[in-house]
C-alpha cells in the first residue's frame, strides 16, 4: 500500500476517525486505525467492536492494498509533521511514514486480525437534514445513561411513526424527547441506538453543516452515512422503558424564564453546589435560586424575567441535569411545570413542542 | 482486690440533651418549654427525639409517634431535618476540636475526648468540662450534658447520670463507690439476655458482681464473664481514637461453610449493606462508591465496584447495586460451575461529609430513606438485633 496527501487533510481524516478508537482496548489492535487504499479513494477505519467508523479521504493511491497503524502514535506522528506532502507505505509489519526529512517506521498489527465490518442486512433507508439531526442529538443523547449495567439505558430509543422521528433518552434521573421530520423514506419502527456511537456521529455532523444524512435501520445493525463519513454500529438488545406513561399529563405550577440568563443562574449558584448537593429553586411571588454546601459556602440568586403561576415551593435539582435541560431548549424563554417536590418537572421552549426534558428532583435529608 | 485505674488519662464524654429536639427549638424559640417531639408524623412513624418537657410525659425515641400523641396530646411534632441536625453537629464538633486533639464521635450528638492534655491548660479536668459546657452553649446555643472518668466505660456512665445539662466527675478513688449500687444492665455489654443469667446467679447489682470471682463468672458466661468482671471493678482499657479522614467503610463476612446458593449469598449481601449503611447514618455521612469483595474457595479474591451518581446511605441503594455486581460475577463463572463462596464484603468510598441529598428516579423502587432512618431509631433503643429487613427474618427459620 502506498499513498500521498496533504498533511492537513491526512490529519484531519486521521484525527476524526481516531475518536472512535476505544482508550480501553481490549484487544490491541482495536486501538489502530485501518488505511484501505482502493482503486480511487482512501479509507479509515477504526472500531471498538459496537461500532465500525469510516472516513474517506481523497488522496493520491500509488499502490492498492491495507495496513493496520496503531492509532494513537499515527495521530501524534501527523500532527507533528512539517505541513506538506506525506507519503504512507507498507504492509503487514511495516509502515513507513515521511514529510520533508521526517521519516518514521513504524510496526503495524497484521492486516487480517482487524475486524471486518459487519455485514447490514436489507434494511430501511431513511434521509434526514444534517444540521436538524446534529442539534437533536446534542438535545438527547446526553441523557443517556453511561452505566453499562442497564445496557437498554446507556442507548437512544430511535422510533419512527410516518413521517416523524423521535429521539428519547433517559438514564431514570431524567427523559429527553425530541422530534424531527424525515425527508423521505422510512417506514414505521424502532431501534435502541448506542449512546457514544450516536454522540460520535453527531460530533462529525456538526463539522459538516447542512449535508444530508442517510440511516439504514437493519435487524442487528444501522448505518448512519453522511458525506464522506460512515458509521456502522451494534444497536441494542431490549426493550426501552414505557417514557409516555412518564410524561405528566397536568402540572399546578407554571414558571416562565429568559433560558439563557436562568441557566447562568443556574451555573453560577451550582458552583457552590459542588459533588452531588442540589441546586433549590424557590419557587413563588420571587423566584430564587439557593445552594448550600454546609461549612463552606452559600449561594442565593433572585431571577428576572420571571412568571410564576401556583403556590410557592421549593424544589431541588441536581445542576448538571438542570443545565443539561436549558442548554437543549434552543428557545430564548423556558417554561418549567412542576406539582410537588418529589415528582418530575417538565423543561420545554416556550411554543416549541419538538423538545422535551423531563428532570426527576433531589429529595433534600430529613 | 481494688483496681486504682491512672487519673493521669481522663476520658470526657459529652452528650448533646434532646439533640434533635433542642435544634428545633433553636430555629423555633416559642418553642422553649413546650414538650417538643421530633419524629416521623405518619402513621408508622416513631419518635426520633423529644425534649425533657416531652418526656416528663413518659414519652421517649422510637417510641410510635400515634402512642405519644396519646400520651400527651399537645405536644408539637416536628417532622425530622438531617440536613439541619448535621450542620448542627459539625458546629459543636469543632468546639470539641477546640478542646482536645483526639475526640471521637460515637454519632450526630455524642463523643468521646481524650482530655489528658487538661492539666496544662485548664486547672482540672472538671474546669475544662465546664468550659466546654460554656463554650458549647455559648457557640451553638445547646446544652451538652459531660461525664469525666478514668475511662471510657466510666465516663459514658458518668454523663447519662449527669443529664439533662449537667455534668458528672468520677474520681479514680470513688469509682468503686459510684459503681456497686448500679444495676448490672448499667455495664457495657449487658444487655437483658445476660442480665437475667446474672440474675439467675443472684446478681442484681454490680456490686454483686465485684464480690464473685472473676473465675466463678467466666466460668458462667465465659470470656465474657471476663470482660464482665473488668468492667464491674472499673477497668476498660479502650483509648479513645480520633476519627481520622476515613477513606471507606464497610463490612464483610467469613463463612465456616462455603456459600454456593444464590439465594443465601444475596441474603448475606442485604446484610451487610444494611450494616454498612447504618454505620454511615451514624456519622451523617455518605458514600458515593460501593465495592463488592468476594473471596472464593481457593482463596482468589475479586472486588467489583460501581460510582454512583449521587452519594447514598441507604441499605436498599447499597444492596441494589451489590446484587447487580455479584449477579454479574456469577454468571462470568461460565463453565466452572457453582462458585463457592468464602467470604462477601460490602464497602462504601468516595464518602462524603454529609447525609446524602436523594436523586429521585422514574424507577418506582425509591422512597427508602424514611424506612432506613426508623430502623436505626429502633436499633439505637433496643439493640442491633431488635429490627431486620424481613427477607432475614425468613432465612433463620
Amino acid at each position: 500500500m502506498h499513498i500521498e496527501g496533504e498533511k492537513e487533510a491526512l490529519l484531519e481524516v486521521g484525527q476524526s476517525v481516531l475518536r472512535a478508537v476505544s482508550p480501553r482496548a481490549t484487544l490491541p489492535v482495536l486501538g489502530g486505525v485501518k488505511i484501505e487504499a482502493g482503486r480511487d479513494n482512501v479509507k479509515f477505519v477504526a472500531t471498538d467492536l459496537e461500532m465500525f467508523l469510516t472516513v474517506q479521504g481523497d488522496f493520491a493511491v500509488k499502490e492498492q492494498g491495507a495496513v493496520v497503524v496503531p492509532g494513537r502514535l499515527f495521530g501524534d506522528i501527523l500532527r507533528n509533521l512539517p505541513s506538506g506532502k506525506v507519503s504512507i507505505r507498507g504492509a503487514d509489519g511495516e509502515v513507513r511514514i515521511e514529510a520533508g526529512r521526517s521519516e518514521f517506521a513504524v510496526t503495524g498489527f497484521p492486516v487480517a486480525d482487524f475486524p471486518s465490518m459487519p455485514e447490514v442486512k436489507e434494511s430501511q433507508r431513511c434521509q434526514i437534514a444534517g444540521a436538524e439531526l446534529a442539534r437533536a442529538l446534542r438535545q438527547v443523547v446526553r441523557a443517556a445513561s453511561p452505566d453499562e449495567g442497564r445496557p437498554v439505558l446507556t442507548g437512544v430509543l430511535w422510533s419512527v411513526e410516518g413521517s416523524t422521528l423521535r429521539l428519547v433518552a433517559t438514564d431514570s434521573y431524567r427523559l429527553a424527547v425530541r422530534e424531527l421530520v424525515i425527508k423521505e423514506g422510512a417506514e414505521s419502527g424502532t431501534a435502541i441506538i448506542p449512546g457514544r456511537a450516536l454522540a460520535e456521529f453527531g460530533r462529525h455532523l456538526a463539522g459538516i453543516g447542512e449535508d444530508e444524512v442517510s440511516v439504514w435501520l437493519g435487524d442487528s445493525q444501522a448505518v448512519f452515512s453522511a458525506g464522506s463519513t460512515t458509521l456502522v454500529t451494534r444497536l441494542i438488545d431490549g426493550e426501552f422503558p414505557d417514557y409516555r406513561k412518564l410524561i405528566p399529563e397536568s402540572h399546578t405550577k407554571h414558571l416562565k424564564v429568559a433560558t439563557e440568563p436562568f441557566a447562568q443562574a443556574v451555573e453560577r449558584v451550582g458552583l457552590v453546589a459542588r459533588e452531588n448537593t442540589p441546586v433549590k429553586i424557590h419557587l413563588g411571588e420571587e423566584v430564587q435560586l439557593t445552594a448550600t454546601e454546609a461549612g463552606v459556602a452559600d449561594a442565593w440568586e433572585a431571577l428576572e424575567e420571571v412568571e410564576f403561576e401556583g403556590d410557592p415551593m421549593v424544589i431541588a435539582f441536581n445542576p448538571r441535569f438542570l443545565s443539561d435541560g436549558l442548554e437543549g431548549l434552543e428557545s430564548q424563554t423556558a417554561v418549567m411545570e412542576v406539582t410537588d417536590p418529589a415528582r418530575p418537572a417538565v423543561l420545554k421552549g416556550v411554543e416549541r413542542e419538538e423538545f422535551i426534558y423531563l428532570l426527576m428532583p433531589v429529595r433534600l435529608p430529613g | 482486690m481494688k483496681s486504682s485505674p491512672v487519673w493521669s488519662t481522663p476520658v470526657m464524654h459529652a452528650d448533646l440533651d434532646a439533640f434533635y429536639a433542642s435544634v428545633e427549638v433553636l430555629r423555633e424559640p416559642k418553642l422553649k418549654g413546650k414538650p417538643v417531639i421530633v419524629g416521623g408524623t405518619s402513621s408508622r412513624g416513631v419518635v426520633t427525639s423529644a425534649s425533657y418537657e416531652a418526656r416528663k410525659y413518659g414519652i421517649h425515641s422510637a417510641m410510635p409517634t400515634s402512642r405519644a400523641r396519646r400520651l400527651c396530646p399537645n405536644a408539637i411534632f416536628i417532622q425530622p431535618d438531617f440536613e439541619m441536625y448535621a450542620v448542627k453537629s459539625k458546629e459543636v464538633r469543632r468546639v470539641f476540636d477546640s478542646f482536645s486533639p483526639v475526640v471521637e464521635p460515637l454519632s450526630l450528638d455524642e463523643a468521646f475526648l481524650d482530655v489528658s492534655g487538661a492539666s496544662k491548660m485548664w486547672a482540672g479536668p472538671e474546669e475544662m468540662a465546664k468550659g466546654l459546657r460554656d463554650d458549647v452553649l455559648g457557640q451553638t446555643g445547646l446544652s451538652v450534658s459531660v461525664g469525666i472518668a478514668p475511662n471510657k466505660f466510666l465516663a459514658k456512665l458518668a454523663s447519662k447520670h449527669s443529664k439533662p445539662d449537667g455534668m458528672v466527675l468520677i474520681h479514680p478513688d470513688e469509682v468503686d463507690e459510684f459503681l456497686r449500687p448500679l444495676p448490672v444492665e448499667a455495664l457495657w455489654g449487658v444487655g437483658t439476655e445476660t442480665a437475667s443469667i446474672l440474675k439467675r446467679f443472684g446478681l442484681r447489682t454490680i456490686g454483686d458482681v465485684v464480690n464473685l470471682p472473676q473465675s466463678s463468672l467466666e466460668r458462667a458466661l465465659g470470656s465474657l464473664g471476663g470482660h464482665i468482671a473488668r468492667l464491674a471493678r472499673g477497668i476498660d482499657d479502650r483509648g479513645v481514637v480520633a476519627d481520622s479522614p476515613r477513606k471507606s467503610m464497610g463490612a464483610e463476612e467469613t463463612f465456616e461453610r462455603d456459600l454456593t446458593d444464590t439465594g443465601e449469598i444475596l441474603r448475606v449481601l442485604l446484610k451487610l449493606s444494611d450494616r454498612v449503611a447504618s454505620r454511615l447514618r451514624a456519622r451523617g455521612i455518605s458514600g458515593q462508591t460501593v465495592t463488592l469483595k468476594v473471596r472464593f474457595s481457593n482463596f482468589t479474591t475479586i472486588t467489583r465496584s460501581v460510582t454512583l451518581p449521587a452519594e447514598v446511605d441507604g441499605a436498599r441503594s447499597i444492596y441494589l447495586v451489590v446484587r447487580d455486581l455479584i449477579s454479574r460475577v456469577l454468571s462470568g463463572g461460565g463453565a466452572s460451575g457453582h462458585p463457592r463462596i468464602r467470604l462477601l464484603g460490602v464497602s462504601l468510598s468516595n464518602l462524603k461529609d454529609w447525609p446524602p441529598s436523594e436523586q429521585l428516579s422514574f424507577d418506582p423502587a425509591a422512597g427508602w430513606s424514611d424506612a432506613d432512618r426508623t430502623l436505626d431509631l429502633v436499633r439505637r433503643r433496643f439493640g442491633e438485633e431488635a429490627i431486620e429487613f424481613g427477607v432475614l427474618l425468613e432465612s433463620s427459620d
